[in-house]
């Protein structure tokens, strides 16, 4: 049986069944997130974790670590290398009972708008206009319903898990040792309320939304930041890929964008304070402010 | 103001049909001079809320779309558990011809939500001034975020839209793209198409001959757009963009990602005009007239600035200002709401 299916059908089952997850499937479970945490997939099952339950115990053992752990950029970092692995491996009749098991709502090659819209990544690929929509369902090829599956996982799974179990401190110790440190001090001066929340945001390794990046980026542009010094301060996203994201910054830099006004802030839901301007580049320039 | 109009406010009350699906869940908000100006107010039964109407007489009353754990609190802990989608649609000016343009749009973007986006429950609305309003009560919506609701409104309103991207070039110069039977922009894009390739002056193409025509046709219908002659096909179809008439859907954004908004209460009245926040069964058959909740009773006026008619209300008499007029109650309502008379009698 699938990983995947382990996970979300029969996970709930076995977790019944024991009380405590053994000590020797921690060894494994810190192996196999030092692996994520690195190569951002997770590693293929070997050895006793071929057997359906012997994975499902080595998989809650992840989540005990990383309940214990308690680390943002890890937790995230681990969906996504889920997600994506999951999402790339099921076969298509797999990928039709997760779908279902994931609770979304789908008929044959059809998924219903609101979930499309709910997990489909907010780009022009999946722009609503290109699509066939009828009666509430929106008809999808196989490629972007295993996309669509992967939003899913990734925002299952990276839900904090809860927990302590004093037995694994120093696995725990030795987990949050692997996470990449890279510190940046970003002189920005005094920030808009809104972009220093993406960057608080940021430094929490939060997963942010597309939009989210994207403005940010362009403020840290327009206010004089380097494209180095976004590169690395965006290390911190738990899918971060320096290649994209140079690419992505140097773009920016290169059309000159403007800030987003507070109006498309809002409209996002990105805007945090009422500072009576029209964009986010003009704060602490007039003087004081509200908040 | 004049209390004729409180006792009138007032009465119409006393028999509204009041009808709120999960009314203990949501929050209320009212105004005497503005929309809202008390808000986070909750009431567990419609005869709570009728008893709250028939004695405090606000202007205006709204409720939220959003349902709460605590209607009440304040907003930080009222507990969202979803909410109503809803749709705006506001003419510009209070005139007729503008309020008919955007009927027309109403209807139209109630036709895409049916047939596109499959909703099944909704309430259909005349705001009660210049606009319409679509709740949507369907539970798949409910728990949409701002963000998916923003998309919603950019569909509908065509705004973004890449006609270049229903295409895909293949081997030999076949192009494939939407076929007539599809939902959604594609399949209204190629009818659209082929109605334009069967005018005899088609702006599409200049047809050599019926069978050209006919071939180009009967290739769309099977999502092939190549059969034509035409040097640069893809930019030929261009022209159905301009001929598509769906994209511009004028919807108020804000009021659509906004899932905590107050939206006006269906059959309350509305404070500027004295017309009801009228239901509807369809948006073709209204007319302003419908709304009205007083009688033609005549009353006194006396009018506290020149009054040139009421359009909406085909009123058509001229009156100075300081004149005392004796004119149907509806308008006196209107007309002193307006603050352009007060009652005298």
């Amino acid at each position: 049986m699938h990983v995947g299916i382990v996970i979300f059908k029969k996970l709930s089952e076995y977790a019944k069944e024991i009380d405590e997850v053994p000590y020797i499937y921690y060894e494994d479970a810190l192996d196999r997130l030092k692996y994520a945490l690195k190569a951002g997939t997770i590693p293929i099952p070997k050895g006793r974790e071929l057997k359906e339950k012997e994975f499902a115990l080595t998989f809650m053992a992840e989540r005990s670590l990383l309940a214990n752990a308690n680390h943002p950029y890890l937790t995230n970092r681990v969906a996504i290398a889920y997600a994506k692995s999951i999402a790339n491996t099921l076969t298509t009749k797999e990928l039709m009972e997760i779908a279902e098991l994931l609770g979304i709502n789908i008929k044959g090659d059809k998924i219903h708008v609101g979930d499309f819209l709910r997990y489909s990544p907010n780009s022009k690929d999946y722009s609503l206009y290109y699509f066939e929509v009828h009666n509430g369902y929106v008809k999808l090829n196989e490629q972007k319903l295993r996309r669509i599956i992967e939003e899913v996982i990734k925002k299952k799974l990276s839900t904090q898990p809860k927990g302590k179990d004093e037995r694994i401190k120093d696995m725990v110790k030795e987990l949050l040792e692997a996470i990449p440190k890279k510190k940046v001090t970003v002189h920005t001066g005094e920030m808009a309320p809104c972009m220093k929340e993406l960057l608080n945001r940021l430094r929490r390794h939060e997963n942010l939304s597309h939009y989210a990046r994207w403005s940010l980026a362009v403020y840290l542009i327009n206010r004089g930041v380097s494209v180095d010094d976004i590169v690395k301060l965006y290390s911190a996203l738990p899918d971060y890929k320096e290649e994209i994201t140079r690419y992505q910054v140097e773009h920016i830099k290169k059309k000159a964008y403007t800030t987003p006004s507070c109006l498309k802030m809002k409209t996002y839901g990105l805007c945090v304070a009422e500072c009576g301007i029209k964009n986010p580049m003009e704060y602490g320039k007039h003087g004081k402010h509200n908040r | 103001m004049e209390s004729i109009i409180d006792e009138l406010f007032s009465n119409y009350y006393r028999r509204a049909k009041i009808f709120i699906p999960r009314i203990e869940e949501r929050e209320f908000g009212i105004g005497y001079d503005k929309k809202i100006e008390r808000r986070h107010l909750s009431f567990f039964t419609e005869e709570a809320l009728r008893k709250f109407l028939v004695e405090e007489v606000p202007r205006y009353i709204s409720y939220s779309i959003a349902y709460y754990d605590k209607p009440a609190a304040e907003m930080k802990n009222k507990g969202w558990k979803g909410a109503d989608l809803v749709f705006d649609l506001d003419a510009e000016e209070g005139s007729l011809s503008s309020l008919k343009e955007i009927q027309r749009q109403a209807a139209e973007l109630y036709d895409i939500l049916k047939g596109e986006f499959g909703i099944k429950k909704a309430l259909r609305v005349f705001s009660g001034n210049k606009g319409f309003h679509i709740h949507v009560y369907d539970e798949e919506f409910r728990e949409l975020g701002s963000e998916e609701r923003r998309r919603i409104v950019e569909y509908v309103s065509g705004k973004g839209f890449d006609y270049t991207h229903l295409f895909s070039k293949r081997e030999g110069g076949m192009i494939r793209g939407p076929k007539p039977s599809e939902g959604g922009y594609r399949g209204r894009f190629a009818r659209k198409a082929i109605e334009l390739a069967r005018e005899q002056k088609s702006p599409l193409y200049n047809f050599k001959s019926p069978s050209e025509r006919e071939a180009f046709i009967k290739g769309v219908e099977e999502g092939i757009w190549s059969k034509i002659r035409a040097k640069n096909p893809i930019e030929r179809f261009g022209v159905v963009v301009e001929h598509l008439g769906v994209a511009g859907i004028d919807v108020d954004g804000a009021v659509t990602y906004d899932i905590k908004r107050l939206i006006r209460m269906p059959n309350s009245l509305h404070g500027s005009t004295g017309f009801r926040v009228l239901p509807l069964k369809s948006f073709d058959d209204f007319d302003v007239e419908k709304a009205v909740a007083f009688s033609d009773e005549p009353v006194d006026v006396i009018l506290k600035e020149d009054v040139k008619g009421v359009e909406l209300l085909n009123w058509k008499e001229d009156g100075k200002k300081g004149e005392k007029k004796k004119v149907p109650l509806y308008i006196a309502v209107f007309l002193a709401l307006k603050r352009k008379a007060i009652i005298s009698s």
